[in-house]
């Protein structure tokens, strides 16, 4: 697809599978918000194509437009954009009202979905009297309620206070995960796109820089930007006293996050070594060597073994420790470089 | 700073403009006819008037809401070649004299007007009927619709319309779900003003649809009457209508232009 805007123009082309999640990350005016608005019909397409289950939403050369209303989608938007002059069932029970449900019925099932999201009791709330946590969550509600075959997420924790954001997180993959349609997410925040996402695609000033799996992007990021942003070591697990409990391994770290999390070490903080290395790291293990990709004055070296990582180590360093691909080598990772996020 | 005493020179003048508007209501009030008020509030003439005034004025909102919203939208939401002419003449009858509105008005739908001639055709007759009493005071006073429901339009945020379209709701249903009441601040506070000015019409009235007592003759047409022969129920109609007036203010002085009293 292809929207024209003020400063440059989007131009980009991408495809997700059925059940899919696809995270949409990239820096602040990369145009990640107008991909949802042309997905939604809010914008028009200057050029391009857009389908949604075999059926065409828009096609700029055969001259199709579908209105938004007429879309089978739900958008949720940054700032939740609840009806203030309705109450929160009310707001939750619109999408329904819209598709001629019966008043009754339509206010029946927002009660089972204000449930789903965890506040049963706030329903004859007006959205000023919420906080901005509920407040998402009864956008997440009203979102989900009419079934749609696409969802789309615009930023949902950016409004949010970073302490109720590990709860909205939660909800979030409860309610996405029972979800079967597609959902698109876009966020600048790479945490919350490795947290929830399947797939990343990364837009850089209107385009598709990369995309691939999680797991990919972080091993081999092709920019500056999600260099940095997103070529972050992640393991996903139980936090405790001692640190993480990532199924394969323990990695030890000092948080008092508890309970379901996931612990981020920046490549950087993954040294290498040719022997077992005696110190201070409390966290030591033997990988081996699957690819090294020189990215500017640094070297990636992506490691298989009980924990794959990812280490950004200087080319000097590679030609010292002599390290080619097969190679055995001992990782170590200070238990203060593993920073904890609960999930 | 705001607290400082203010200086003489503006102090004068300040409230010499207070006191053009307070002495001739206080003339006006110093010339009540107390002990007879009550009759002459409640004789037929006045009553007549009073009743007409009503039907007249409220008619003229309610056209006012059902062509001046579509328009206020029209001016807030979309661009079109000439909007700034559209809007101008608009609002021309807030600036014309109101005789100069009828005039207009009475040479356009009148018997040897163009538009009159048309609505002649069908068998209406606008000039000295009531109709034309209420299409005299929708003129004069729907840019005070227009005006403020263009104004509540413009800071309603479009994107909770394009949430209610993301969520199937059609044009319909965006406008009176979630457009109306979005704006309804706007929508009482120029349906009361319009609503106000209709009331206190005069010039455009008696131009276009004359002094006819229980047809056109309206409450200020009926204050003029007065005044040659009864000045008792002149000033009797004149207090009705400035507590009227005064009401309408005083319930709308947060939503006056928005400056908060």
């Amino acid at each position: 697809m292809a929207v024209a805007l003020g400063a440059f123009d989007l131009d980009a082309a991408i495809t997700a599978e059925p059940g899919e999640l696809v995270a949409v990350v990239g820096p602040n005016g990369a145009g990640k918000s107008t991909l949802l608005r042309a997905l939604a019909g809010l914008v028009a397409l200057r050029a391009g194509r857009i389908a949604l289950d075999g059926t065409v939403l828009a096609d700029v050369a055969a001259r199709v437009w579908v209105a938004p209303e007429r879309r089978s989608i739900s958008f949720m938007f940054q700032d939740a954009l609840l009806f203030p002059h309705m109450s929160a069932r009310d707001n939750v029970a619109f999408g329904l009202r819209a598709r001629r449900v019966p008043r009754r019925h339509a206010l029946r099932q927002a009660d089972v979905l204000l449930e789903q999201v965890g506040i049963p009791a706030r329903g004859a709330s007006r959205p000023a009297t919420l906080s901005g946590g509920e407040r998402q969550r009864v956008a997440l509600a009203r979102a989900l309620i009419t079934e749609p075959r696409l969802l789309l997420l615009d930023e949902p924790f950016a409004a949010v206070d970073a302490s109720a954001r590990p709860e909205l997180r939660r909800v979030l993959r409860l309610q996405l995960g029972r979800y079967d349609g597609v959902r698109v997410l876009v966020t600048h925040d790479p945490l919350e796109a490795m947290a929830l996402a399947d797939r990343v695609v990364v837009l850089e000033h209107g385009t598709v820089a990369q995309t691939g799996t999680i797991a990919d992007v972080t091993a081999r990021p092709r920019s500056a930007w999600v260099s940095t942003m997103l070529g972050l070591n992640l393991f996903r697990g139980v936090a405790g006293e001692w640190g993480i409990d990532v199924g394969a391994a323990t990695i030890a770290a000092v948080s008092d996050v508890r309970g379901a999390a996931f612990a981020v070490v920046h490549p950087r903080a993954v040294a290498l070594h040719r022997s077992r290395p005696e110190g201070s790291p409390r966290n030591v293990w033997l990988g081996r060597v699957e690819s090294l990709d020189l990215q500017g004055d640094r070297v990636r070296v992506r490691l298989t073994g009980p924990l794959p990582v990812v280490a950004e180590v200087t080319p000097a360093a590679v030609a010292d420790l002599e390290l080619s691909i097969g190679d055995e080598a001992w990782v170590s990772v200070k238990a203060t470089e593993v920073q904890l996020h609960a999930a | 700073m705001t607290n400082r005493r203010p200086p003489l020179y503006l102090l004068i003048p300040a409230g010499a403009a207070l006191a053009l508007v307070l002495v001739p209501i206080a003339g006006l009030l110093q010339h009540v006819p107390w002990h007879t008020l009550l009759t002459q509030v409640t004789s037929d003439q006045v009553l007549t008037a009073l009743r007409l005034s009503l039907v007249c004025s409220v008619l003229a909102v309610v056209v006012a809401l059902v062509l001046g919203v579509p328009l206020a939208w029209m001016l807030a939401r979309t661009t079109f070649p000439g909007k700034a002419m559209v809007r101008a003449v608009v609002t021309l009858p807030l600036v014309l004299p109101p005789v100069v509105g009828g005039v207009a008005l009475l040479f356009a739908f009148g018997a040897h007007g163009f538009a009159g001639e048309a609505l002649a055709h069908l068998g209406v007759t606008l000039p000295f009927t009531t109709a034309g009493a209420v299409l005299a005071e929708t003129f004069v006073a729907m840019p005070f619709l227009v005006i403020a429901v263009e104004a509540g339009i413009r800071q309603a945020d479009v994107r909770y319309e394009e949430a209610a379209a993301t969520l199937g709701a059609g044009a319909w249903m965006r406008f009176w779900r979630v457009t109306v009441p979005l704006i309804a601040p706007s929508l009482a506070a120029g349906a009361a003003l319009t609503w106000a000015r209709a009331l206190g019409e005069f010039g455009a009235t008696i131009t276009f649809a004359g002094n006819l007592p229980g047809t056109t003759q309206t409450m200020p047409l009926a204050v003029y009457v007065a005044l040659e022969s009864n000045t008792d129920g002149a000033i009797a109609l004149s207090l009705v209508l400035l507590v009227v007036s005064l009401g309408i203010l005083l319930g709308l002085r947060h939503r006056w232009l928005g400056v908060r009293v």
